[in-house]
């Protein structure tokens, strides 16, 4: 079996802290970006064109980002690369608004953040060693959504009392401390056996090789269904309330847009290291179910309910899934691809189909929200996450190790 | 392998083509610098896109981000995205372009709109390739929008 690794505090605490940055370099990136190149008088066209430049980036870099990740030594130096990446784009974002520029910045900036999302849990994996993972996942997911919540926070407040341009600025600035934070983590203390889920065997290196070796594991395949399908449901929902409560709140439907993105962030952040110790002590089926559980009751109620107050208190069960997957899928694709020394690639893989579900589902439930109205798509996003809980149920065994 | 190499020599002879058209282009341009005798630099004019909107109450009810014209090419609505935290619950809506007042109390970045938050946050959504409801106009007017 693995040695005991035993990390310093101080990368600890540099885990901790890298992750909380995060947020706070990746928030500006988000929808957020429209509103910007609004304000430097950009046309719809190009607004539109610049955004699916940056998915299309997302999504063709995950499977090439995961496999980096895997191959190299130094995982600090990627996400350290990352970072760096992502400063840049939001800085050249907020000096040089035109199209190429915008357009090439938001390319690097997707294909820096496809890179980031494995090197956290590989130097997680490498610090903390396989049976720690749990607890350690837990701990970053209460600091990611800390940080993401104080991140919209800021960058709300921000955008109302400075300028969107602002955003860009703070966001640029926001990489100084987080690289403060990664490079607390002594690079010395990952190990890269364990980052990488085990030693690749040489006929199995290389993507091609590395693809075939995860895709003979069902596992995988059942549980990239699973995910698929929570984030088809998932991801629209938001959107949509948010539009909802915009019709229905008058003043103070700006104040419950960002109570509904933050107080989540809120839920996880309390919750999500109880959720890594749940998943060594009874298992990740229970938690699966759970998360994938509250989706279609919170579909069927945001059909139903109306009213500020109802639709806000039903985006609050967005925390529970959103702390049960945060630990949950890292914490399943390791069990999963573990020994085949090809982790990150896993993730890069599950990462790539779940984009896609992402931008799917989001134009498919804006196509149903103008053709059938805001209650058919809730109900059909309650539908697609009944499909994901059953697939889950019928299909997805119990993936912790027996010596766990 | 023949067909390739043919097929990229093609490639660099058009992209010397069209180099050359631009550089063309461009110094035409620059020999009619001339002011045409058609050209009026009057007033102050500027983009409305990006602009900031006001309610009735005074209150930012959002950004101009699109204007939309008829078919004889008379202006007759903005688009303006209302609402949203971050990007994030936005609606887009169509505002009749007589009902707007521009530069009102002579602030001339502001346009502001006589309608409550309550009128413009039940207007409906503008979608692309579908008749665009607009608030304000006397009559309602039916346009479509431009699709994306």
């Amino acid at each position: 079996m693995e040695e005991a690794l035993q990390p310093s505090q101080r990368s600890l605490s540099g885990l901790d802290w890298f992750t909380f940055f995060l947020g706070d370099i990746q928030t500006g990136f988000g929808p957020f970006i429209s509103v910007y190149l609004v304000t430097q008088k950009w046309n719809q066209t190009d607004i539109g064109l610049v955004l699916s430049i940056g998915a299309l980036a997302s999504l063709v870099s995950q499977i090439p980002a995961g496999a980096l990740v895997d191959a190299i030594r130094s995982e600090r130096s990627a996400a350290a690369a990352a970072v760096l990446a992502i400063g840049v784009s939001a800085f050249v974002i907020a000096v040089l608004p035109i199209f190429l520029a915008v357009a090439a910045a938001r390319a690097l900036q997707s294909m820096a953040s496809a890179l980031l999302g494995p090197a956290i849990a590989a130097i997680s994996l490498g610090l903390v060693g396989r049976h720690a993972l749990a607890a350690r996942l837990g701990r970053n997911a209460r600091f990611a959504s800390a940080g993401n919540g104080a991140a919209a926070a800021l960058m709300g407040a921000c955008g109302h009392f400075l300028s969107a341009q602002a955003v860009f600025f703070v966001t640029a600035g926001f990489a100084v401390p987080a690289l403060a934070a990664l490079f607390r983590i002594r690079d010395s203390e990952v190990n890269a056996a364990s980052a990488h889920g085990g030693v690749c065997d040489k006929r199995t290196s290389g993507i091609g090789p590395g693809l075939m070796l995860l895709l003979r594991r069902r596992n995988l395949w059942v549980f990239a269904g699973v995910i698929i399908l929570f984030q088809m449901a998932n991801t629209p929902m938001l959107p949509l309330a948010g539009s909802e409560l915009t019709m229905q709140a008058g003043g103070s439907a700006v104040a419950l847009v960002a109570i509904c993105i933050i107080l989540p962030q809120a839920i996880v952040a309390l919750s999500s290291p109880w959720v890594g110790n749940l998943a060594r002590s009874i298992g990740r089926r229970p938690l699966l179910l759970a998360a994938l559980g509250v989706l279609p009751v919170r579909g069927l109620l945001f059909a139903f309910v109306t009213g500020p107050s109802s639709i806000v208190a039903v985006q609050m069960l967005d925390g529970v899934s959103a702390s049960v997957l945060g630990v949950l899928i890292p914490l399943v694709i390791a069990d999963i691809a573990y020994g085949t020394g090809h982790f990150n690639l896993a993730q890069g893989l599950i990462g790539m189909v779940v984009g896609l579900a992402a931008a799917i589902s989001t134009s498919a439930a804006g196509y149903v929200a103008d053709r059938f109205g805001e209650h058919a798509a809730f109900l059909s996003l309650a539908g697609t996450a009944a499909c994901g809980f059953l697939l889950l149920m019928l299909l997805m065994p119990e993936t912790r190790p027996s010596d766990e | 392998m023949i067909a390739l190499k043919t097929w990229l020599y093609g490639l660099l002879l058009a992209s010397f083509a069209s180099g050359t058209v631009l550089m063309a282009n461009a110094a035409g341009g620059l020999s009619d610098a001339k002011p045409a005798a058609t050209l009026s630099v009057s007033q102050h004019l500027e983009s409305v896109l990006g602009k900031r909107l006001a309610d009735a109450s005074g209150e930012n009810a959002g950004r101009i981000v699109d204007v939309l014209v008829d078919g004889t090419g008379q202006v007759r609505a903005a688009i303006v995205d209302y609402g949203g935290f971050l990007g994030i619950g936005s609606r887009k809506i169509a505002i009749s372009w007589s009902d707007l007042r521009f530069a009102p109390d002579g602030s001339p970045d502001a346009v502001a709109v006589e309608f409550s938050r309550e009128r413009l946050a039940r207007a409906p959504q503008v979608v692309a390739g579908q008749p665009v409801a607009v608030v304000g106009a006397r009559r309602p007017v039916w346009h479509r929008a431009a699709r994306k």
